[in-house]
């Protein structure tokens, strides 16, 4: 590709010359064409060249590549290709084999020996070839011309003295004990004084705080102390006033209870005369006596009245259609013959009215009175409504017919 | 001075290792105690340490009282060192009680007071002798009891001065008796008030539990 690109590259060169110049140019990738040109057709013709896009690259690994895992087509290698792989192996076998042959061996060993790999030095050496070589030098001193010249030493001069240390001459104890005695007991005596006033001072403070706290504990306690008492006199004020409260309260309340109770004595004073009267008046105090009269024999006498006055009027009633029947008889005999009852029709004309027709139509024998009565008996309760008690004529026939007797 | 080898320079004087302090200690308790005879009392001091006995040792330096110009006798600091010499024993000899007054330097006429006080005879109960001398340093009753609180306690000093109610009963009984002018139901009903309050403290009686007391007669 260079070569075509040369022109390319000196027109561009041939631009603004830039400080900076490339080995080799960056450039845009053209795009491959899908089908193989012919080598003789790319120089024939020129075609505008393509660039392609990357994006677009079949050339380029999409996706990531940390991940990508080469899988082959088929996980299983196909038949053929085992045999080949078979074939391989056994074909690299062989040249192994092959090139082991060529080899020199060391004879195999005799009968009853055996070849043993033995190492014979106490450390592992390395077997090269090459010798190891070490460079050493060595250098005599340069020869010395003088040799070195003797210590001076002067002629002895002055005389010689000689002396003698007594014993007790040195050293004097009391002399020199004295500085270390004054220094030991000057410093005892300095130190042991201001240990004795750091001492003191340090109790002393130490006594006064506790004398500071002695004073403050009792201070506190009387200080609880009167709480105390002030507390409990609170309280007690607190459940004096409370139980005088609740005495008021009671008292109120009694004041209001004996109040009530007097109004309500006066209120209903007039109540019970009230209600007895009452009740006297609707008639729940009654003599027994006078109520069993009242209720049973009073009905009782009224019904037996009525009962008799009913046989009155029903023997009167018997007695008028007796009457009447035998006006009528009496009628039809002398209706034959009219001009004697003439006298006597006004008399039973004046009977009908208490009659109706219907006794004109059923006239029986006057002998079967229990009959007359119930053919009476039903016209009657028609007629008249004081009537009706004659229902009862029929249970009382043998009282009836005695009253009428009586009568 | 012979010496058993030759020195010869002064860096070869050997003190001992011990002396300093024990010089050191023995100034401080010279400085604290102030002996009026200094060798009496060191001699006494020496033997008490040699002897592993409780040293005549006063605790804090007591400053002398400006009443007291002449060498006074007992004071607190000095019956509370007799105190912690001697009442472990309980009884003691009254030789050797004079022994220790003596070491502290306490003139015998004192002693000699306290004693016929009590009319004591050989052996002396040492918890007598103390209200004695309580009863000597204080003027009135309840001063005595009062230094007696304060030498008696294990409280640390300038607290309240605690004392058990038993010792403390012991001790009013005792000195009432001795002085001889209060009649017992006084003790009696004394005693019972300051128990009621000892009680509330765990058996403990407080110096304000009868100092603050203006009401009392003594």
């Amino acid at each position: 590709m260079l070569p075509a690109r040369q022109p390319e590259k000196e027109e561009v060169a041939a631009a603004p010359a830039v400080p900076y110049t490339y080995c080799s140019r960056p450039r845009a990738l053209p795009a491959r064409p899908k089908y193989r040109a012919a080598r003789d057709a790319a120089e024939l013709e020129k075609e505008p060249i393509r660039y392609a896009n990357l994006m677009y690259d079949r050339r380029v690994v999409r996706g990531n590549t940390y991940a990508l895992q080469v899988v082959p087509v088929s996980t299983q290698p196909s038949p053929l290709e085992i045999q080949r792989q078979r074939e391989a192996r056994k074909r690299a076998l062989a040249r192994k084999r092959a090139k082991e042959q060529m080899q020199p061996r060391t004879p195999e060993p005799v009968e009853g020996r055996e070849h043993v790999h033995v190492q014979t030095e106490l450390y592992l050496e390395e077997i090269s070839d090459r010798i190891i070589e070490v460079d050493t030098e060595c250098q005599t001193d340069a020869f010395l011309d003088r040799p070195p010249t003797p210590f001076f030493i002067p002629a002895k001069t002055g005389k010689d003295v000689a002396t003698q240390i007594e014993e007790g001459e040195l050293f004097d104890f009391d002399v020199e004990v004295k500085p270390i005695l004054e220094v030991l007991i000057g410093k005892t005596v300095e130190q042991a004084l201001l240990e004795v006033m750091e001492e003191e001072e340090l109790a002393q403070l130490w006594a006064r705080q506790r004398a500071y706290a002695e004073l403050r504990n009792a201070e506190l306690a009387e200080v609880q102390r009167l709480e105390e008492q002030d507390r409990r006199y609170r309280e007690e004020k607190e459940r004096r006033k409370l139980q005088h409260m609740q005495m008021l309260q009671k008292q109120k309340e009694t004041t209001e209870k004996i109040a009530a109770w007097a109004f309500a004595q006066r209120y209903l004073a007039d109540l019970i005369p009230s209600v007895f009267n009452n009740l006297r008046e609707s008639g729940f105090f009654y003599d027994p006596i006078e109520r069993d009269i009242e209720t049973e024999f009073l009905p009782w006498l009224m019904t037996e009245v009525e009962e008799t006055l009913e046989r009155k009027v029903l023997g009167r009633t018997m007695l008028d259609s007796l009457i009447r029947t035998v006006v009528e008889k009496r009628l039809d005999a002398f209706s034959r013959k009219p001009l004697s009852d003439q006298t006597e029709a006004p008399a039973e004309e004046s009977r009908p009215t208490d009659a109706p027709h219907q006794v004109v139509g059923e006239t029986d024998a006057a002998d079967q009175p229990v009959a007359e009565k119930e053919e009476t008996d039903q016209p009657v309760p028609e007629e008249q409504p004081s009537r009706h008690i004659s229902f009862r004529l029929e249970e009382s026939d043998p009282a009836g017919t005695e009253d009428l007797e009586t009568e | 001075m012979p010496l058993p080898e030759t020195m010869f320079c002064a860096q070869q004087i050997k003190i001992p290792p011990e002396l300093p302090d024990i010089l050191k200690q023995f100034t401080k308790a010279a400085i604290r105690t102030q002996p009026h005879d200094v060798l009496q009392w060191a001699a006494a001091y020496f033997s008490a340490l040699s002897k592993g006995e409780p040293l005549p040792v006063k605790e804090r330096i007591e400053m002398p009282l400006a009443a007291e110009k002449t060498d006074a006798g007992l004071t607190p600091g000095l019956l509370k060192v007799l105190h912690k010499q001697l009442s472990p024993k309980g009884t003691v000899n009254v030789a050797e009680l004079k022994e220790k007054w003596k070491h502290l330097c306490l003139p015998e006429e004192q002693l000699k007071a306290i004693l016929q006080l009590g009319d004591f005879g050989e052996e002396v109960e040492w918890m007598k002798v103390l209200a004695l001398g309580c009863s000597v340093l204080g003027g009135s009753l309840l001063s005595s009891m009062k230094h007696a609180c304060e030498i008696l306690t294990r409280d640390p000093e300038g607290g309240a001065a605690r004392v058990p109610f038993e010792t403390f009963s012991f001790l009013y009984s005792y000195l009432a008796s001795i002085d001889g002018e209060i009649p017992e139901e006084k003790t009696e009903a004394f005693l019972h008030g300051i128990k009621e309050q000892a009680d509330q403290q765990t058996g403990m009686v407080l110096l304000r539990n009868f100092l603050t007391q203006p009401s009392r007669p003594f």
